[in-house]
C-alpha cells in the first residue's frame, strides 16, 4: 500500500521561478515574429536567385534535427538522463516508418502512428532497463542500444533487403519540398508547444526535480521509477518522430548514418544549448545541424588541398569544445547568467 | 576471424584447438581494451568525467611512433617520444578541454571528451589519410608458433600483450596505494568537495589521471597496432566502444575489474565468432556481447568489481 500523499502548500513565487527555470519561454512578441519569418520564409527565398527549392530542403532538415534535441531534451535536459541511445529512437522511428510505407504499402497516416509506437516501445523497454541503472552506466547501456539497433537494422538490410538502403516514395499528400517544409515547421511547432507546456505542468516539474534528487523528489510524491520510464517514452516518442520525417524527407534509409554518431550530436546540442532550458536545446540544434548543413552545402567541395567534407565533423567538434569551455552551462546559461547571477548563491 | 570447426561436433579434438585459439586471440583483445579501460576508470575514479577520447589519443601517439619509425631514429628512441607525444597529448587536452569544465555536470564533460576524440580523428585522417603502405614494426616478435602439434597457435606478441597488461595494472594499483599523489587522487574520487581543503590541487590531479590515461591507451595503440596488416587513423574506433563497455561492466571505479571485464568481453568475443555446426551465431557475435555486457550490467548494477556507489552524472 503507497503511504497517504501529503499535501505541501508550496509559496507561488516557488512555482513561478521553478517554472521558469524549467521552461524558459521566448517572450510573446519574439515568438509570433520568429514563426512570422519562418511561414514567410519559402516566398522570401524564392525572390532570390538560386537555389530556393535547395535551400528550403535544407531548412527542413535542420528542423527534424530540431524536433530530435528537443527529444532529447526531455530525457537529457529535463530528466537528466544522460542518454547517448536517441540515436536508436531516431533510427527506429525512421526504419519502421520506412518498412510499413514502401514494404507493406500501408498509408501514411496508419504507418506514421505505427512507427511512432515502435519507437515508444523501445524508448520504454530502455526505461525499463534504466531503471537499474545510474548516471554514466546511463549513458554506456544506452549506448549498447544504439549499437544493437544498428548491428541489427544492417543485418535486416543486407539479409531481407540484400541492399544498403530502403527507399521510400513521400506520399502526394506531403507534395514538394515546399509544402514538406510546412509540415516540418508545423511539426517542430507542435512539438515544442508541447514540450513547453510539459515543462511547466506537474509532470516537467516532477521530471526536473527528479534530475536534482531523485530521495528529495522521492520524497515530495514523485515516484523515480515510472517517471523515469514516462521521459524515456516522451523521448522516444518525439525523437522517433524526428526520424520519421527524416525518412520521408530523404526518400531513403539506410542503417548506416543511423548510429552512434547521430545520438553524440543530439547530447551534444542539448548540452551546447544548455542542459534544462528547452530555448538552449532549440538553440544548440539550430547550432550543430546548421553548422553541419552550412559547411556541406554552402562550401566549395575543397578549399585547397583540404576536403570540406572530411573536415566537417572536426569544426563542430572544435565549436562543441569553445563552446563548453566558455559556458560550461551551455549557451542558454550564458544568456540567463546575469539574471540569475544572484540566485546562485540562494 | 569465423575458424569453422570443420567437420561438426564429431571432430572433438578440433573444436578443443579453436576453442583455446579463440581463447588466446580473445585474451591478446581483452587486454588491450582492458589497458584501455584501466585509463578510462582511472579518469573517472579521479574527475568524475566519463572520458572518450582516450582511444584517439593512443591512435594518434601510435601513428606517430610509426611516422617516426620510418625515419632513421633507433626503436627504442622512437618508443620513448611517441610515449612522450601521448604524455603532452594528454596533458594539453586536460588543459584546454578538461579543466574548465571540473565542476560542470558530468554530461558536458563526457560531451567535451566525445568533441575532442572526434577532433583527433579527423585531423589524423587529415595527417596520415588512407591505410599506411606498410605495417608498424612490432615491438614484439607476431609469428605464431604451434604448440607440440596441437594445433593450438601461440605468438610472442600474445603473450607479451597480456603480461604488460598485467604489470601496468599492478604498477597502477601500486602507483594509487603507495604515493602521494596516488592517495591525493584517491582523496579527490571520494569527495572532490574536501580534497582542495585539504591541500589537494584537484586541477593537478585531473591532469596526472589523463597524463597516465594517454599512457596507457597508447601502449594499448601500440600492442593493437601491431597485430594489424596495415594502419588506419580510424583503427581504435571498434577498441573505444569495447573499452568503455569494459569500464562499466567492471564497475567503472575498479581497476582490477576493468582488466578482467577487458579479458572475458575479449574471449567472449572471439568465442561467440567460432561456428558450432548448425549453431553459426558468428554475424551477431558483437550484439551478442553488447547484450551480455548489459544483462550483467543489470543484474549486477554495481558491474563486477565495483565499489558501494557511482557518483551521480
Amino acid at each position: 500500500m503507497n503511504p497517504p500523499r501529503r499535501q505541501v502548500s508550496v509559496p507561488p513565487a516557488t512555482i513561478k521561478r521553478a517554472a521558469r527555470l524549467g521552461g524558459s519561454t521566448l517572450p510573446a512578441s519574439g515568438c509570433i515574429a520568429l514563426c512570422g519569418l519562418l511561414l514567410a520564409l519559402p516566398l522570401l527565398l524564392r525572390q532570390l536567385p538560386g537555389q530556393g527549392q535547395f535551400d528550403l530542403f535544407v531548412l527542413a532538415s535542420i528542423g527534424i534535427f530540431v524536433i530530435a534535441v528537443i527529444g532529447q531534451h526531455v530525457l537529457s535536459g529535463l530528466a537528466g538522463q544522460p542518454s547517448l541511445g536517441n540515436g536508436a529512437f531516431f533510427a527506429v522511428g525512421a526504419y519502421s516508418l520506412a518498412v510499413l510505407l514502401s514494404r507493406y504499402h500501408l498509408s501514411l497516416w496508419l504507418a506514421l502512428p505505427l512507427a511512432l509506437a515502435t519507437s515508444g516501445a523501445v524508448g520504454m523497454a530502455a526505461g525499463l532497463a534504466a531503471l537499474r541503472v545510474q548516471g554514466p552506466n546511463v549513458a554506456i547501456i544506452s549506448l549498447a542500444l544504439v549499437l544493437i539497433v544498428q548491428d541489427l537494422l544492417s543485418k535486416y538490410e543486407t539479409h531481407t533487403l540484400q541492399a544498403t538502403t530502403l527507399t521510400v516514395a513521400r506520399p502526394a499528400a506531403l507534395g514538394g519540398d515546399t509544402t514538406f517544409y510546412y509540415y516540418t515547421v508545423g511539426a517542430a511547432a507542435l512539438v515544442l508547444l508541447m514540450v513547453g507546456n510539459l515543462m511547466r505542468g506537474r509532470t516537467g516539474r516532477a521530471l526536473v526535480a527528479l534530475r536534482q534528487s531523485e530521495v528529495a523528489a522521492a520524497m515530495l510524491g514523485v515516484p523515480p521509477g515510472p517517471f523515469r520510464i514516462l521521459a524515456f517514452l516522451l523521448s522516444a516518442l518525439v525523437t522517433g518522430l524526428a526520424g520519421a520525417l527524416e525518412a520521408l524527407e530523404q526518400g531513403s534509409v539506410t542503417s548506416s548514418s543511423l548510429g552512434l554518431d547521430l545520438s553524440v550530436l543530439l547530447l551534444s546540442a542539448v548540452v551546447v544549448g544548455g542542459i534544462g532550458s528547452l530555448r538552449g536545446a532549440v538553440l544548440g540544434g539550430c547550432l550543430i545541424a546548421g553548422m553541419a548543413d552550412l559547411l556541406r552545402y554552402k562550401l566549395p567541395a575543397t578549399v585547397g588541398p583540404i576536403d570540406v567534407g572530411t573536415i566537417t565533423p572536426m569544426l563542430s567538434g572544435v565549436v562543441i569544445i569553445v563552446v563548453l569551455t566558455r559556458f560550461p552551462s551551455g549557451l542558454a546559461g550564458a544568456m540567463g547568467r546575469q539574471r540569475r547571477g544572484v540566485e546562485r548563491f540562494s | 576471424m569465423p575458424i569453422a570447426a570443420a567437420g561438426g561436433w564429431g571432430l572433438g579434438e578440433q573444436i578443443v584447438a579453436d576453442i583455446l585459439n579463440s581463447v588466446i586471440g580473445g585474451l591478446r583483445e581483452g587486454s588491450l581494451y582492458g589497458l584501455l579501460a584501466l585509463g578510462t576508470v582511472l579518469i573517472y575514479k579521479s574527475t568524475g568525467v566519463l572520458s572518450l577520447a582516450q582511444a584517439n589519443i593512443g591512435m594518434v601517439a601510435t601513428l606517430i611512433l610509426y611516422s617516426l619509425t620510418s625515419t632513421m631514429l633507433p626503436y627504442a628512441a622512437a618508443i620513448a617520444l611517441s610515449l612522450a607525444a601521448a604524455a603532452a597529448l594528454g596533458l594539453v587536452a586536460e588543459r584546454l578541454c578538461v579543466r574548465p569544465l571540473l565542476h560542470a555536470p558530468a554530461t558536458s564533460g563526457m560531451i567535451v571528451t566525445l568533441a575532442l576524440s572526434g577532433v583527433l580523428g579527423v585531423v589524423a585522417a587529415q595527417v596520415w589519410p588512407g591505410s599506411s603502405a606498410s605495417p608498424l614494426i612490432p615491438p614484439f616478435d607476431t609469428a605464431s608458433h604451434e604448440l607440440g602439434g596441437s594445433g593450438v597457435y601461440l605468438a610472442p606478441l600474445d603473450v607479451a600483450t597480456l603480461l604488460i597488461s598485467a604489470l601496468l595494472a599492478v604498477l597502477l594499483w601500486l602507483f594509487l596505494r603507495c604515493t602521494w599523489m596516488g592517495l591525493a587522487m584517491r582523496a579527490t574520487a571520494d569527495r572532490l568537495g574536501t580534497a582542495p581543503l585539504m591541500g589537494i590541487r584537484p586541477g593537478r590531479v585531473s591532469a596526472v589521471s589523463w597524463i597516465l590515461g594517454a599512457l596507457l591507451a597508447t601502449v594499448s595503440g601500440i600492442l593493437h597496432a601491431s597485430g594489424l596488416p596495415a594502419l588506419q587513423s580510424t583503427f581504435m574506433l571498434g577498441s573505444l566502444v569495447w573499452a568503455v563497455l569494459a569500464a562499466a561492466l567492471g564497475g567503472l571505479t575498479s581497476l582490477p575489474g576493468a582488466l578482467l571485464a577487458g579479458l572475458l568481453i575479449g574471449v567472449a568475443d572471439q568465442i561467440l565468432q567460432l561456428s558450432f555446426g548448425p549453431l553459426d551465431l558468428s554475424p551477431y557475435h558483437q550484439t551478442l556481447v553488447f547484450i551480455l555486457v548489459v544483462a550483467v550490467l543489470l543484474v549486477r548494477r554495481r558491474g563486477l568489481l565495483g565499489g558501494p556507489e557511482l557518483r551521480s552524472a
